[in-house]
């Protein structure tokens, strides 16, 4: 292996790294040789999502980049829910966090901590690259890790987010160790939901937002029922069962949630829209189940660290700011850069 | 550092398509420096042979030569016992055909065969007896022949008779 | 961790240009073999080949004429066996006297000087006494001379007087002796 990465390294190397977002598919690749970075350049294309197969022109280009280079790494930014991140690495931890280690793949970080994903996701994802072969699959705790070591570090429990289009991860770390960790997606996936209609939840949670105005009053009283309820956020289906928000109107599914929904609007003073409102909510049940669960191990943090690969609003700063009482830092990062980086990284050591 | 949940696929440094043709020529060289290499063995197998085979075939000329040699000692000494005995045989004829010519009233006191000649001495009753009896086929034998005769007291003669045959008959030593 | 099997495509869309380098090596090195290799060592194989054949038929034949003179000199020697015999057996007077004596009586043997010439034989004279009157014996001595063990040769001179109850005689006898100059 040794000898023949060696030789390898004189050649040319192309290394693509794909990552979906919303209807896009952004294939950023580069160049390696001799341990340089020869060239590098991005494709973006327009596709209609589909869970079978990669689009078309998305696999023709990346044929016809195999054709061209001898050797083609292919490594994808795996966004399906069911991944998550978990502090400790053997067998016990993951018993403690509630993760069945025999239905996940997973990948030990600095003898640490782990990131983890469902076995089915995993599958998924080969089956979606079986026309072009898939070499590499990263977990977005990955790209935030890099992001986060190349800072300096913080000598207190900080949480740090990845955003991007599609969804976001937070991890709350510790020196270089995790101690929480947490994937949401914000942005519908038809493959989830049971039923064929297009949920433009956006437009929805609008519509929430103006029907929850009226109903200020009454939400105070159930806040705090609610709050023992995001005890059970640790749930894998439950992650799952996030995503659907097309059962938004469904009382029966998603009651906590519902509760979290009236919740942030109870807090704000300012109207946070889509997204950002998205974000907020996950945000904030996320901290408060990193509080209250015991099993993980709890201190106050100060700190929100933001590596944006997406757009952050300026509303969505100031209310963590301001309700949630922590400082936040943003950086602009390019995700699919790094994730190449990192690529290239682990074949050439 | 591993980061990925999977691992790469290995990447090979010749597709397919060129691992067939490497593999079909390197056979092929294989075939070609197989029979060639046999080829090769087999001349210097010849070479050998050439060699063996002339010196199997020089040693087994001087055997012959040597073989010749014992058959030419044996023929010449057969050649020369059967002359030896042949003369032994004539001599032993010779002598028989004399005795036998002798008759009953000669007596021969003294033979001296000589290669040319014989010397006969005896006693004979008449001369005529000797010259009639003996005489005539000794001098059918030889070429010359003297009779001396010499008278006894009891009126007997003696003889001496010479004979001689001149030339290259006889027996030469 | 399972890897996505190997996707080599390089067998649905041939690259002519690889196809014709291969082509191209194949052949140059198949001719190359072939010409600077099998060609001179399959003439030199032809070559050594029929010299080997020519050889062998050569020593061949030369074995056959060997053969044939070893059958010939191994039936020359059984026919003239008794004949080797007796040239190589030493002539000892002794003996000679021993045979002599069958015939006659009273032997004698005496060596005499060997003439110059005929230097394979030694010169005997021999005086018996023969009992007979008859010479019957000498007749059957000189038979038996040829069946001998050794060859000898009766010569003249031979002088035979006889006596009262006897004759005596003298021959000369030529012995073969190996060891004289050969």
């Amino acid at each position: 292996m040794g000898i023949k990465t060696m030789i390898q390294k004189k050649f040319q190397n192309l290394f693509v790294c794909v990552v979906f977002n919303e209807n896009e598919c952004t294939l950023r690749c580069k160049v390696v040789q001799n341990d340089a970075i020869k060239k590098t350049f991005s494709k973006t294309f327009s596709i209609e999502f589909s869970q079978e197969a990669l689009d078309q022109n998305v696999e023709n280009y990346i044929i016809a980049l195999q054709e061209e280079y001898q050797f083609v790494y292919i490594a994808f930014l795996l966004n399906s829910m069911g991944q998550g991140a978990i502090e400790g690495y053997n067998n016990a931890s993951f018993k403690k966090y509630d993760v069945d280690v025999h239905n996940v793949h997973h990948t030990t970080i600095s003898n640490l901590w782990s990131v983890y994903a469902s076995n089915i996701e995993i599958k998924w994802a080969k089956n979606l690259f079986s026309e072009i072969g898939l070499d590499l699959i990263y977990s977005p705790f990955i790209i935030l890790n890099d992001f986060v070591i190349s800072q300096k570090l913080k000598n207190k429990p900080t949480c740090y987010i990845l955003n991007c289009q599609d969804f976001f991860v937070l991890a709350i770390f510790e020196d270089r160790k995790v101690h929480f960790g947490a994937f949401f997606k914000t942005q519908s996936d038809t493959s989830f939901a049971h039923s064929s209609e297009t949920n433009d939840w956006e437009t929805e949670e609008k519509e929430e937002n103006i029907a929850a105005v009226g109903e200020l009053p009454e939400i105070e009283e159930t806040d705090n029922d609610e709050m023992s309820d995001l005890a059970d956020i640790g749930d894998i289906d439950d992650f799952r069962s996030v995503d659907s928000f097309s059962d938004m109107d469904d009382v029966k599914t998603l009651g906590h949630f519902q509760g979290l929904n009236e919740v942030s609007q109870e807090d704000s003073s300012l109207e946070l829209y889509g997204r950002d409102l998205l974000v907020y909510k996950y945000l904030k049940s996320s901290l408060e189940e990193y509080y209250h669960n015991p099993v993980y191990k709890s201190e106050f943090l100060e700190e929100i660290i933001i590596f944006d690969g997406y757009e952050i609003s300026s509303d969505l700063i100031r209310q963590l700011e301001d309700e949630l009482m922590m400082d936040v830092e943003i950086h602009k990062v390019d995700v699919a850069d790094r994730m190449c980086d990192i690529a290239i990284k682990e074949i050439f050591a | 550092m591993k980061y990925s949940f999977i691992k790469p696929r290995e990447k090979n440094f010749l597709s397919l398509f060129s691992k067939i043709w490497v593999v079909f020529i390197s056979l092929m060289v294989l075939f070609m420096l197989a029979f060639n290499f046999y080829i090769v063995i087999e001349a210097k197998f010849f070479k050998q042979g050439v060699v063996e085979l002339v010196s199997q075939r020089e040693e087994l000329e001087s055997r012959i030569d040597h073989d010749d040699e014992d058959i030419g000692i044996i023929l010449r000494q057969k050649a020369l016992s059967e002359e030896i005995f042949s003369n032994n045989t004539l001599l032993k004829e010779s002598m028989k055909n004399l005795f036998d010519l002798v008759p009953d009233q000669i007596t021969l006191k003294k033979v001296q065969m000589e290669r040319n000649s014989l010397v006969l001495y005896g006693v004979a009753p008449t001369q005529d007896t000797f010259n009639f009896l003996l005489a005539a086929p000794l001098k059918s034998i030889f070429h010359t022949s003297n009779t001396t005769f010499y008278l006894t007291s009891e009126g007997w003669y003696n003889f001496v008779s010479i004979n001689k045959i001149l030339g290259m008959d006889g027996m030469r030593e | 961790m399972v890897c996505v099997s190997n996707i080599d495509r390089s067998l649905e869309k041939i690259d002519i240009m690889k196809l014709l380098l291969f082509l191209m090596a194949f052949i140059v090195i198949t001719f190359s073999i072939v010409f600077l290799m099998i060609i001179p060592n399959v003439k030199e194989h032809r070559v050594l080949q029929t010299e080997h054949k020519r050889v062998l038929v050569h020593k061949t034949r030369v074995e056959n004429l060997y053969l044939e003179r070893e059958a010939e000199l191994s039936r020359l020697k059984i026919e003239n066996d008794a004949v080797i015999k007796a040239f190589k057996h030493a002539f000892t007077q002794e003996e000679f006297i021993a045979y002599a004596g069958t015939f006659f009586t009273d032997v004698r043997l005496t060596q005499v000087t060997k003439s110059d010439y005929k230097k394979e034989f030694v010169e005997y004279e021999l005086n018996v006494t023969s009992t007979l009157k008859t010479p019957t014996n000498f007749y059957s001595f000189l038979e038996g001379l040829n069946r001998y063990s050794s060859i000898v040769q009766a010569d003249f001179p031979i002088h035979l007087e006889s006596g009262k109850d006897s004759i005596t005689s003298t021959f000369k006898l030529k012995v073969y002796d190996l060891n004289a100059t050969r």
